[in-house]
């Protein structure tokens, strides 16, 4: 009998704490698994986490690629091929689009990154020294991502704790909510973040200042908000000015250093996206390689290019300061905004790729942006960071909002100094001294934002937020390509008339009809979203689509 | 009846006891063939033997008075009184006593007669698996069991009994192989490419020549002894293990030669070449005037002297003054890549046995090539079964199987397998000229890419290794009191290679693209269990079972992805990460799993023809948390045998077999990832840079937290009836069932806006309700001649209920409790569900356009708004607008029925077998169908031969496809058409066989058998896509019935031989 005992030991130490042995979460730790006790029990895990809400913003899907390319396709200044852009180009984008619904994830993942290192610092490393600067910038980043949300989708679920089982549909707040919520978080930001430099690269407590000016601009012209308008302007006045009067930034004094290839994080950066090269092989930033001609000294690999820049920019450059041949141009940002008139390929057979104002052929007269030129690099992804924020944007921010305030004389001269830096020669050219201000300068304004800030990822923005006599700049600015395309263009010697259905879009119908023209001020949801939220139904959908 | 524990007893413990006279013969079956391992017990006594290989016997018995008793699985046991002879040669016959065998249940067996509930059991004969290669293919035709391959060498193969019981976690069987609790079938490697790979095969060590036997444990009064985790089923596998008797050597081998099937035609290069340029010179697109038109005179392919095309641009992007060149071509046949197969599978077992001692042990190599250069499974394998009794109380078992195998499936078939991202879509896709590079390089490298990529230049290779062991320990207390300790242990190492070179897609981009997936896994299961079997007490017999059994499982699966390779690395195909210029941090994925149950069974049985038995488990599982971590799972079956019954027993009825079975039984489904109640980071991919452009290190959030989350429960009730007439020459089974599936689990998509595109949780219930009939008859039987049929039909019907949402319109298929299934890539841009699952209905329906011909001319001039040449979408709601308003049910991927048929004969030394498979009343959304029917601006696809003949054009209005230069979102923006599905029922001759068996007298061989059999014969079906036998995404929950980027499968004819020594 003695086996008998033997199998009653046996079992009795089967049974012995059977709940212990069903916890694995002491096995995961010990085979190194992450979970949130882990990442968050010291200063060295944490920074980690605080990485990985930068890298949801800055990931191929949200602001290294999808996100910016759509949004600039979808204007009248860029043309895209490719599933990233072309819906975008020909301003027919399908809601369920898988890039739209890729966008919309991340940008919500970005969201989500955010609130749980949120609710985490607070819930298990309140004591670390760095905890408070680690909230201020995942409070900041929260804010310029719902930014970016309201702003292209307009009302959206807003979501500012960790989803749980019970909350996982939220239907869509207020415009006025999530405006809330943004200044909230950028205050707290402002608050939070430090004022010195503490990590290069990251946000001082200025750059939430300007954002908050940023925000209040794009208030002022929002309808249906509590606030009035001339109230939102005086907020985005008073930020700005806090950014400017902190002497934090400066112009870099010369536009081509600005932006050549190793120059990062200068004086004038308020807001820089890191990347490099040796990132990753699939999600980072593709900046360089979609804006790039394939097979060139500013792209080395075989693809990619596929955003580009159509001639409204260009030819308007030229026009708008009152320079008739394209051989002479007072502007070095022309030189250093385009890849323009022609390049020679840098793989046999050595093609001699030519391109507008010059000559052109087919229907591809568009160029390339050259801001983001590698010479060297041959990753898909970039090793050129992206300013999203700088200080001359924030000069004609002040600029815009003078010229808002009816300081007439204080926007022009917000103006200069950003022409100024140029070329000195400039501003004479302009003719902005003699305009009356107003209508005539707000117009103005917006082009110089096109002239200094092309490519940077302003242009959809910039367009659908301003408007000029109850036309907003977007169909003003379609309407002006429009009529480029169809014979106004002096330096179009070749196919006058000839549109492309990608790259050179007509795009009379958006114009044409005002219920497209509304529909195309924003984004759809995507239809997984709506399909998916259940707090969702089909009449959430954005106008139009 | 016989006392089928006394045989029992006997076959396992061996009494020496004195005697006086010693008797010998041999055995032989109805065929006069030896019979090995049959039992002969003497009457009264306790002792008795089993023949050996040649179906000799010597007992010792006490006087002429006693009396054999002959038996043998599948033969009437015989009675033979000793007399005066010394020298009894016993002829067996086969048949009544068939369902005396010995069937293994959940941790124990029973015999047939005992049995309560819904139990098939598969008996491969050797010889018929030849040229089979994995385990689960021996099923197919068994009733209620649904198989579902592609085909492609190593692939996994899905299994669905009853139905379809789970929306998300998995609906694959447990599978058991002696004792040893075994990975489900698509547990495997991460592949991180983020590609779906097919699925490889989770029981792919198993090989199907050393399978004695398969029980399938269909209805929960069966499964409830495995508690949570046997919701979908069991498959309990016994290998073979040693007879009694001196050893045996068998050695088989056995060629084959497959060729895939294409059924349907695309251009040939002549065609495609005057398709396209006709339709780049004559057919301008609607909306961008006549850009695409080349210009008079000039074609986008002209011939050349040489007889190869130049492939002309319509631009001049050079501004030469000449159209710009962009390729040279030479014709090309794509589906010339697809290869004739040959395949071995050679295989050498020896086994034998003493008393004491009884060993099996085999030696396989099986090599399988795929239609593709670069599909193929090459595996050996090894196996030894010893058991040893030490004493009349205590037997040791040991098994070990170890397995090495190497797998290259090149095919790829996911929910993003666009035209590009699938070979065997891109070799329909593409056009039919390859690029000779070496007369002009090429302009545009968007036409770099070819099929032949895929073949040459892309790997997607696993290797691995497997040890599956156990030991067994049987110990007999007392006499009617046995403690069976058993270790089962499954450990699998394994490698996958993935190599994207610039040939393909993925790799273009990237300058190469490797990733490396490693698993290490191991598992194993501790079983206690205690048997107590009393003699009975008069008229009542009864057995009690109870155990403990602890579970647990350790797994690693990382990955690591590099890209952007130098020339040498290239070359090198990635490996060991040479060359590469990116390589991304390894990202690991720890599976710890526990589980800890109590069970017990108890049977009783009253004058042996009124049986009941039940079972009860607790189970404990560390996948879940809180009040949700335990479960009990109960079951409770009885069986009547009527036939024992006084009022049919008797001589002159031909039923020697009537049993009426019912039974309930509860179970779980606890088969979803690990570590889900709780927030897991990983490492992200991309990391985000310093200001010094140093890589930081960044995690980043895989999951939502599903808290509450706990297994699917499953309730069935079962009623069976079991048929034997005419000495068992017939035999009918049917059963029917309920099986209530509750708490579902599953993964819903929810959108993004919560921060994760889904979740699993558990959500809704479904109901399958279903009718199994098996029935198998001698209708002729001789002893040379027999010819026997078979035949089974399973009809299930199955419905979604209370899934806890929200109702919500589902276009204008009306307002529904439902939601949406996993989008999938319809063209080149959009993703959108295809299937729909809705309160009320069978899961999985199709969610689209319902089309009524293409739109003409004249419909547009009254007034049609849509564009003109393509199809005439329906406009549900009459808003006159084409909106998502507008979409309905347009199919229903479930089965109405499988069934199988088949004949055996024997004649002589002849044998021959056929077997059909069919699958009835189902619809497929041939997810291809748009894409090979159509053309658009600026696209440069092959499309099929039909095309040409039926589309739409001005000068063929009537014409029903598409057509020839529309624009290219058409497609993206109408999604999923009614076209596109199609009628997915099918039958198939799956299999013929025909055998010749002999013997060399005298030379040493005991038997040599010739046999040859081809496969996948011929197919009847409708369906006009590669093959209606719909494995793609079979595994991807939130996808059901959608073929997209299938494989083709092959014919094979195989002939093979057997040595037995």
């Amino acid at each position: 009998m003695k086996y008998i005992y033997i199998i009653v030991i046996v079992i009795a130490q089967s049974l012995v704490s059977c709940d212990q042995i069903l916890d694995v979460s002491d096995n995961l730790a010990e085979s190194g698994a992450l979970n949130k006790e882990l990442l968050y029990s010291s200063e060295e895990n944490i920074e980690g986490v605080v990485n990985g809400v930068y890298a949801k913003f800055a990931s191929e899907f949200y602001s290294g690629g999808n996100f910016f390319q759509m949004t600039s396709a979808h204007t009248p200044y860029f043309s895209s091929s490719g599933s990233k852009g072309e819906q975008f180009g020909t301003f027919n984008i399908s809601p369920s689009l898988k890039n739209l619904n890729d966008t919309w994830m991340e940008i919500y993942s970005c969201v989500d990154h955010a609130n749980h290192l949120i609710e985490n610092l607070h819930k298990l490393a309140p004591g670390f020294s760095t905890t408070e600067r680690n909230l201020g910038q995942a409070h900041f980043i929260r804010a310029i991502t719902y930014f970016d949300l309201v702003r292209v989708w307009g009302e959206v679920p807003l979501r500012t704790v960790p989803a749980e089982q019970g909350t996982l549909f939220l239907s869509k707040s207020s415009k006025q909510e999530i405006y809330d919520q943004i200044i909230a978080d950028l205050t707290i930001a402002k608050e939070l973040l430090p004022s010195e430099e503490y990590i290069p690269g990251r946000p001082l407590s200025y750059a939430a200042n300007g954002y908050l000016a940023k925000v209040y601009m794009n208030m002022a012209t929002e309808s249906g908000l509590s606030g009035s308008s001339s109230d939102y302007w005086e907020l985005a006045y008073t930020n700005a000015k806090i950014v400017e009067s902190s002497m934090k930034y400066s112009l870099v004094s010369s536009y081509e250093d600005l932006f050549a290839e190793g120059n990062e994080n200068t004086s004038e950066s308020i807001f820089e996206i890191q990347y490099t090269a040796g990132g990753t092989s699939t999600k980072s930033g593709q900046h360089s390689f979609m804006t790039a001609p394939a097979k060139s000294i500013y792209n080395q690999r075989d693809s990619g290019g596929n955003l580009r820049v159509n001639r409204l920019a260009l030819h308007d450059h030229y026009i708008d300061y009152n320079v008739a041949t394209t051989d002479v141009h007072p502007d070095p940002r022309r030189t250093v905004a385009y890849v323009s008139e022609q390049y020679t390929e840098i793989v046999s057979p050595f093609k001699v790729r030519k391109i507008y104002p010059t000559q052109f052929s087919g229907g591809f007269a568009v160029n390339w942006i050259k801001k983001y030129q590698e010479v060297s690099n041959t990753n898909i992804n970039s090793n050129r960071n992206r300013m999203v924020f700088r200080y001359a944007d924030l000069l004609l921010m002040l600029a815009e909002i003078e010229n808002e305030r009816d300081n007439y004389q204080s926007s022009k001269d917000y103006v200069k100094l950003v022409l100024d830096r140029a070329n000195t020669s400039l501003y004479g050219l302009s003719g902005i001294q003699s305009m009356i201000g107003g209508d005539d300068l707000r117009d103005r304004i917006l082009k110089e934002r096109i002239y200094e800030l092309l490519g940077e990822g302003h242009e959809w923005f910039d367009l659908r937020r301003q408007q000029n006599a109850g036309v907003s700049f977007l169909e003003t600015r379609i309407d002006r390509r429009q009529v480029l395309m169809t014979g106004g263009d002096q330096f179009d010697t070749k196919n006058k008339t000839q549109f492309h259905n990608i790259w050179n879009p007509d795009l009379s119908f958006v114009t044409d009809d005002s219920a497209i023209l509304e529909k195309n001020m924003r984004f759809p949801i995507p239809s997984n979203e709506i399909i998916g939220n259940n707090a969702l139904d089909n009449s959430d959908q954005n106008i139009g689509y | 009846m016989k006392n089928i524990t006394s045989i029992v007893l006997v076959l396992f413990v061996s009494f020496s006891a004195f005697a006086q006279l010693s008797v010998h013969g041999v055995v032989k079956d109805d065929n006069g063939e030896p019979l090995p391992g049959a039992t002969i017990l003497e009457k009264g006594a306790p002792n008795g033997t089993t023949t050996d290989f040649d179906g000799n016997y010597e007992l010792t018995v006490r006087n002429k008075t006693s009396i054999l008793v002959v038996s043998f699985v599948g033969f009437d046991t015989r009675e033979i009184e000793i007399g005066e002879q010394l020298v009894i040669d016993v002829q067996m016959s086969a048949g009544s006593e068939s369902l005396e065998e010995v069937v293994i249940i959940g941790y124990g067996s029973s015999s047939k007669s005992d049995i309560t509930a819904s139990i098939a059991t598969v008996k491969p004969v050797t010889d018929d698996k030849a040229g089979v290669a994995v385990v689960e293919s021996l099923l197919r035709g068994t009733s209620g069991v649904n198989v579902v391959s592609s085909g492609e060498p190593g692939a996994a193969v899905s299994i669905n009994i009853r139905g379809v019981s789970s929306l998300t976690g998995s609906n694959q069987p447990l599978y058991v192989i002696d004792g040893i609790v075994m990975d489900s079938s698509q547990e495997s490697l991460t592949d991180p490419t983020n590609f779906q790979g097919a699925s490889k095969s989770g029981i792919g060590g198993v090989a199907p020549e050393d399978i004695e036997s398969i029980q399938i444990l269909k209805d929960a009064s069966a499964t409830a002894i495995y508690g949570s985790l046997g919701a979908n089923g069991v498959i309990l596998i016994s290998t073979k293990k040693g007879k009694l008797g001196e050893p045996t050597f068998n050695f088989s081998t056995s060629t084959t030669v497959g060729k895939a099937n294409l059924p349907y035609d695309i251009l040939n290069t002549e065609e495609y070449v005057a398709f396209t340029n006709d339709k780049y010179t004559a057919h301008p697109d609607s909306n961008s005037g006549t850009e695409y038109l080349y210009p008079e005179g000039r074609f986008p392919f002209e011939i050349r002297e040489d007889g190869l095309y130049n492939f002309i641009s319509r631009n001049d992007d050079d501004n030469s003054g000449d159209l710009d060149l962009i390729g040279i071509y030479e014709p090309m046949d794509w589906t010339s890549l697809y290869r004739t197969t040959y395949s071995t599978n050679t295989r050498f077992t020896a086994s034998g046995g003493t008393e004491d001692t009884k060993y099996y042990s085999s030696i396989g190599y099986f090599q399988q090539e795929g239609v593709l250069a670069n599909a193929y499974l090459n595996k050996l394998d090894l196996n030894l079964n010893v058991s040893h009794r030490f004493n009349k109380k205590f037997k040791l078992g040991g098994k070990v199987s170890y397995s090495l195998s190497e797998n290259s499936l090149p095919g790829v078939s996911g929910s993003n397998a666009g035209e590009t991202n699938s070979v065997y879509r891109h070799i329909n896709d593409n056009f039919p000229l390859e690029l000779r590079e070496d007369l002009a390089p090429l302009d545009n490298e968007s036409f770099r890419l070819s099929p032949r990529g895929w073949v040459e230049d892309y790997d997607n290779i696993s290797t691995e290794n497997r040890v599956l062991g156990n030991i067994s320990v049987e110990y007999k207390l007392r006499k009617d009191l046995i403690y069976n300790f058993r270790v089962g242990a499954d450990y699998r190492k394994a490698v996958l290679d993935i190599w994207q070179g610039v040939g393909t897609n993925q790799g273009l981009s990237r300058e190469g693209r490797y990733a490396k997936s490693n698993l290490d896994r191991f598992s194993y299961n501790l079983d206690n269990t205690i048997t107590y079997k009393p003699k009975a007490i008069g008229e009542h017999r009864y057995t009690l079972l109870g155990g403990i059994v602890y579970n647990s499982t350790n797994s690693e699966k990382n990955y690591t992805r590099a890209s952007n390779y130098s020339l040498e690395g290239q070359e090198n195909r990635g490996r060991d990460f040479y060359g590469a210029s990116i390589i991304e941090p390894t990202v690991y994925n720890y599976g710890p799993e526990r589980m800890i149950s109590f069970l017990g069974r108890g049977t009783y049985g009253y004058k042996d023809r009124y049986k009941v038995s039940a079972s009860l488990r607790y189970d404990g599982s560390s996948k879940f948390i809180g009040k949700n971590r335990y479960g009990l799972f109960p079951a409770i079956s009885a069986a009547w045998e009527i036939h024992k019954e006084s009022f049919i027993d008797d001589e002159d009825t031909e039923i020697n077999q009537l049993k009426l079975r019912i039974g309930y039984g509860e179970t779980g489904n606890q088969r979803v990832g690990n570590n889900l109640t709780y927030v897991n980071y990983k490492i992200s991919p991309e990391g985000y840079a310093a200001a010094n452009k140093d890589l930081q290190i960044a995690y980043e959030k895989t999951n939502i937290a599903s808290k509450d989350l706990t297994w699917e429960t499953q309730k069935q009730f079962n009623t069976g009836l079991d048929l034997g007439m005419f000495s068992n020459r017939l035999s009918v089974t049917i059963d029917a069932y309920n099986k209530q599936s509750d708490d579902l689990l599953n993964t819903l998509s929810i959108g993004g806006s919560s921060g994760d595109d889904s979740i699993v949780v558990n959500q809704g219930s479904l109901n399958n309700q279903g009718v199994e009939v098996a029935i198998n008859g001698d209708v002729f039987r001789t002893d040379t001649f027999t010819w026997n049929l078979f035949g089974s039909y399973s009809m299930n019907k199955i419905e979604i209920q209370n899934l806890g949402l929200v109702e919500s319109d589902f276009g204008s298929a009306g307002s529904y409790v439902g939601y949406y299934g996993r989008p999938i890539q319809v063209a080149n841009t959009n993703t959108v569900p295809m299937n729909v699952y809705l309160e009320g209905q069978a899961p999985g329906l199709f969610f689209g356009y319902e089309t009524n011909g293409i739109v003409t001319a004249d419909d547009v001039a009254n007034g049609n708004t849509q564009v003109e040449g393509f199809y005439n979408i329906v406009d549900k709601n009459g808003d006159g607008q084409i909106t998502d308003e507008d979409k309905t049910i347009i199919g229903d991927p479930n089965p109405d029925a499988i069934y199988s048929f088949g004949t055996n004969v024997y004649y002589k030394k002849w044998s021959f077998n056929a077997n059909f498979y069919g699958v009835k009343g189902n619809d497929v959304y041939n997810a291809n169908y748009l894409t090979e029917n159509y053309s658009a601006e600026n696209r440069w696809n092959n499309v099929r031969r039909d095309y040409v003949l039926n589309r739409y054009s001005s000068d063929n209005p009537g014409g029903t496809l598409p057509d020839i230069n529309l624009k290219k979102d058409a497609l993206s923006n109408a999604g999923v058409l009614d076209v596109a599905v199609a009628d997915g029922s099918y039958l198939r001759l799956q299999n013929i066989s025909l055998g010749y068996d002999f013997t060399l007298r005298n030379s040493g061989i005991k038997s040599v058998k010739v046999f040859g059999s081809m496969s996948n014969v011929f197919t009847i079906t409708k369906y006009t896509g590669v093959n209606p036998e719909i494995a793609s995404l079979r595994f991807t929950p939130g996808v059901a019935g959608v073929d997209i980027a299938s494989p083709p499968i092959q014919s094979t004819v195989t002939i093979g031989a057997s040595l037995t020594f």
